[in-house]
């Protein structure tokens, strides 16, 4: 006896263990031919990099921009009651995560919770982040609730002011943000709650309680600037956007609660607490060439490095996870006697056996990765005549180099993502009109199902390899302008950025090695 | 607007008429589509709570008719997930899951409760759904 779910108002997915958050994803494997060819183009065209700079190309300081808000157009998308109301859209779409998390069904794919942070805030929010702009620290809901609530307070008694302002400790950085950020990335890849709605959203308070705690101890743009996790990653992924903000007053800079700020040496760029005290004459919202914000004044501070390190280590464990590769590991972690202690121990905390080797994996794996990177920049100093490099340590040239690794985590994100983000983003037209599970219709989709064939597999490899290359050679671009400024001759720079065009083919081919593995699921 | 195109699940609706009104729907059906696939009858068979093949792997093409003809030596129930299709199976009984592959991706065959165990969930096999 055959029987047809039609599925309609079930969605039968079961709950299984899943990789990233929730969903699964039906990606078929990117064919060897493509995979072959992926590689060899990186490779080839690295060497039409190198030979572009050989050539004698120097990097200019200032890059080409345009204010769209001298545009008509410009500032009516930067209009004030439009920025309002997506703030304020921030807002209530926190709000309801944490309600239908809390009241809501608990199925995953009958509560909007889940949807909404993986898919929707999580991946698309990583895709606008990367290839149009900063929209985050727009929409920021945290933000958004605590400059308001301060500028209330300021209604009844002028001057007052919500945070306590203590003095941000310099040595603790952004470590606040590395711990907080390899908390979600952990909840994201290994917590076995990480679908559950009730799960979600109380992760989502607890959240949002140590980011209000931490504007009201320090300060709002202290706080967002140094711990608050998702500010620093979609502002890191939005570097390579092609908008930013900059105020044209360097005399308010000088004024700005951020150090760096005030070290910055050609613009006051992206720094929303500059552009929030300018006046709107002093604001430019820019379009500018991609990936051009990667480029630093110099080395940045080590626990922002760490984060970035996290961030990409993040982005390729995730793919790992997925891999026959990581099954064999797994099977061998868990029957390990020489870590059977530590599972034991980990089990507890995380959920299960699985769970804690995967932990322990993503600990070892970002621990590794850091690790690598530090051997390439410490190889990228050996090669370098020590007069053309000064006395830049290894840590420095890490410091310095690290942001061009990120186009090609970037990259990698957005091959390894689009089809979960046009199939399981489906979920969210029968949610919008059901988001509680309790049987609503308010948009009249709440029994529209997801058509699994929007996309094809062809125009996903074909896209995915696409898009890796073109990461890679910015990649490898980015860091040779980084050897020119960083180095004093021409040739040191060139020589600098073999061991650095080493790494980067490196990664690059385990980004593609991933994409062409079949998905799998541990667990 | 191409999903209210596929408002009430029309693959499946069509596969299920497919099922009941056999080869004369088929017909009918088969020149809305753009690819005119083969009939593909896939015998699988299930023992010891698994299945004989290379990698776990079943390969077809996009638009293929498919009919996966199952046989277990032990009860079960079968998820294709993706083109979300239930069968439940009953020893000695070749049940067959038919449906027309529209949609190109990978796609795995977990079993739900084998015998009286109602924890188990396990990956069966994939569904490769490769690219015309």
């Amino acid at each position: 006896m055959t029987r047809w779910f039609l599925a309609l108002f079930t969605c039968a997915m079961p709950l299984a263990a899943q990789a990233h958050g929730f969903a699964q994803r039906y990606d078929l494997p990117v064919p060897l031919e493509l995979y072959i060819t992926g590689a060899a183009a990186a490779v080839a065209l690295s060497f039409v990099v190198v030979a572009f700079f050989v050539r004698g190309h120097r990097t200019v300081e200032h890059y080409p921009h345009f204010n769209m808000l001298t545009t008509k157009i410009g500032r009516l998308c930067a209009h004030p009651l439009l920025l309002a109301l997506l703030r304020l859209l921030g807002v209530l779409v926190l709000g309801l995560v944490i309600v239908a998390g809390f009241i809501g069904d608990t199925n995953p794919f009958k509560n909007i919770a889940p949807t909404t942070v993986w898919v929707i805030w999580w991946v698309g929010l990583a895709y606008v982040s990367g290839l149009l702009g900063d929209l985050w620290a727009l929409i920021n809901p945290w933000k958004a609730v605590f400059g308001f609530v301060e500028r209330a307070i300021r209604l009844i008694r002028p001057g007052a002011r919500l945070s306590l302002g203590i003095a941000y400790p310099r040595w603790l950085g952004n470590w606040p943000a590395v711990i907080l950020f390899f908390w979600f990335v952990w909840a994201e890849l290994i917590w076995p709650s990480s679908d559950s709605p009730a799960s979600l959203a109380q992760a989502a308070t607890n959240y949002s309680i140590i980011t209000w705690l931490g504007m009201i101890v320090f300060g709002k743009h202290v706080w967002l600037r140094q711990g608050e996790a998702f500010t620093l990653v979609f502002g890191l992924l939005a570097r390579f956007s092609p908008t930013e903000v900059r105020i044209t007053n360097r005399a308010l800079c000088a004024t700005c609660s951020t150090r760096e700020c005030h070290e910055q040496r050609t613009a006051c760029v992206n720094c929303y607490e500059c552009f929030e005290q300018a006046a709107l004459s002093e604001r430019e919202w820019n379009l500018r060439p991609w990936a051009v914000g990667l480029l630093t004044d110099g080395p940045i501070p080590l626990s922002r490095m760490v984060f970035v390190v996290v961030m990409l280590a993040s982005v390729t464990f995730d793919g790992l996870l997925a891999t026959p590769l990581w099954g064999d590991v797994a099977r061998w972690m868990i029957l390990s006697e020489e870590l059977r202690p530590l599972v034991l121990l980990l089990q507890d905390v995380t959920g299960n056996a699985i769970a804690a080797v995967s932990t322990i994996a993503l600990i070892a794996f970002v621990m590794l990765f850091q690790l690598m990177f530090l051997l390439f920049s410490a190889l990228m100093r050996s090669v370098t005549p020590s007069a053309a490099r000064g006395d830049l340590s290894i840590s420095e040239i890490a410091r310095i180099f690290v942001f061009s690794l990120v186009p090609i985590a970037l990259a990698y994100h957005l091959a390894h993502y689009i089809s979960f983000l046009l199939i399981v983003g489906q979920y969210m037209i029968p949610l919008a009109s059901d988001p509680f599970g309790m049987g609503w219709n308010l948009f009249g989709t709440s029994v529209y199902m997801v058509d699994i064939s929007v996309v094809n597999a062809r125009f996903v490899w074909i896209t995915s390899v696409i898009a890796i290359v073109v990461g890679h050679i910015i990649a490898v671009y980015l860091a040779h302008v980084m050897a020119l400024r960083s180095f004093r001759h021409n040739r040191a720079a060139l020589i600098s950025q073999i061991p650095m065009l080493f790494l980067m083919v490196g990664y690059t081919m385990i980004s593609l090695w991933i994409l062409a593995q079949p998905v799998v699921e541990t667990g | 607007m191409r999903w209210l195109k596929q408002l009430p699940g029309a693959g499946q609706i069509g596969a299920a008429l497919l099922l009941i009104t056999g080869p004369l729907t088929n017909l009918v059906a088969e020149p809305e589509s753009e690819f005119t696939g083969e009939v593909q009858r896939i015998e699988i068979n299930i023992k010891d709570r698994k299945v004989v093949l290379d990698n776990n792997v079943v390969r077809v093409t996009q638009g293929d008719n498919l009919e996966l003809v199952w046989s277990t030596d032990e009860a079960v129930s079968l998820h294709l997930h993706g083109y979300d299709v239930e069968v439940k199976l009953e020893p000695e009984e070749p049940t067959v899951m038919a449906f027309r592959a529209h949609a190109t991706g990978r796609f795995p065959v977990t079993s739900h409760g084998f015998g009286d165990d109602h924890h188990g969930h396990d990956t069966l096999l994939y569904l490769e759904v490769y690219p015309r």
